[in-house]
């Protein structure tokens, strides 16, 4: 029956992994990540890379924010686990251009605290908070606040996760639109031990009080 | 996008996706990797 199933979800998983892939603005093209509700143990410390080649993007300055055509986006972010139901995130926003060299482009802090697991509730749930500034020439926005609920679940070999972000800018073009709405969504399989395959959604949609048009989206 | 997680051990964290951006306010290719390690300072 198992390795039924298993034969069932398999192709499904490749199916979603082939997929057509979807919008892709989260954070600016620089932390592109749809959060689970797993934290960092406590005295624990995280370091990632986040790494992002935009092969195919504007060509030249759009709203004041310098072209991203083959820009290489890169971001550490640092994670100290303090809790068993609270971390805070740093970031360290750099962009790389022909030309350009290496930039500065900006720093993040991200506190996240969660339902602790021995709550034993149905699903993980997680509530981060991020704010922090960006440069000019890199975001229409300069100063930014994103409140992120993250619910995820771990159901056999599938995993499904849905962040539907809350925006706020206090600083730049998007200031008047208020609270906007960015849900990101992961659904993904593990294949074997080592290899998950998935698919990732990024949305932008825009205020809460009024959806952007699509084209803009 | 279509992503693919790699489980490199406890302390590892591996994430590769290819996008496309379906509408005009998005990149219309981008490629995006994260590499994570978890690191212990100190003892407890």
């Amino acid at each position: 029956m198992l390795r039924f199933a298993h034969r069932v979800h398999v192709p499904l998983a490749l199916l979603l992994f082939l997929l057509p892939a979807a919008p892709v603005r989260a954070q600016g093209n620089y932390e592109v990540q749809v959060y689970g509700a797993e934290m960092v143990p406590p005295a624990r410390t995280m370091v990632e890379l986040h790494s992002n080649f935009t092969f195919e993007g504007s060509k030249t300055a759009v709203d004041g924010v310098r072209p991203d055509n083959h820009a290489l986006h890169e971001t550490i972010e640092i994670t100290q686990g303090f809790t068993s139901w609270f971390e805070t995130g740093f970031y360290v926003f750099m962009s790389y251009r022909s030309g350009e060299g290496y930039q500065w482009v900006g720093n993040h802090i991200r506190p996240r605290v969660r339902i602790p697991e021995k709550w034993h509730w149905p699903v993980n749930v997680s509530l981060s908070t991020e704010i922090g500034y960006q440069r000019r020439s890199y975001s229409p926005d300069t100063w930014t606040w994103e409140i992120r609920p993250i619910v995820d679940r771990q159901l056999g070999r599938w995993y499904l996760g849905f962040n539907p972000s809350l925006d706020r800018s206090f600083h730049g073009l998007t200031v008047g639109k208020g609270v906007t709405f960015s849900p990101n969504v992961k659904m993904s399989y593990d294949v074997t031990k080592r290899v998950t395959l998935g698919f990732e959604y990024y949305g932008a949609l825009g205020s809460i009080t009024g959806f952007d048009p699509l084209r803009d989206q | 996008m279509p992503a693919i997680d790699l489980n490199l051990g406890p302390n590892w964290e591996f994430n590769f996706a290819t996008g496309i951006g379906l509408t005009g306010g998005t990149d219309h290719l981008l490629v995006k990797m994260i590499l994570g390690r978890r690191l212990k300072f100190g003892k407890r």
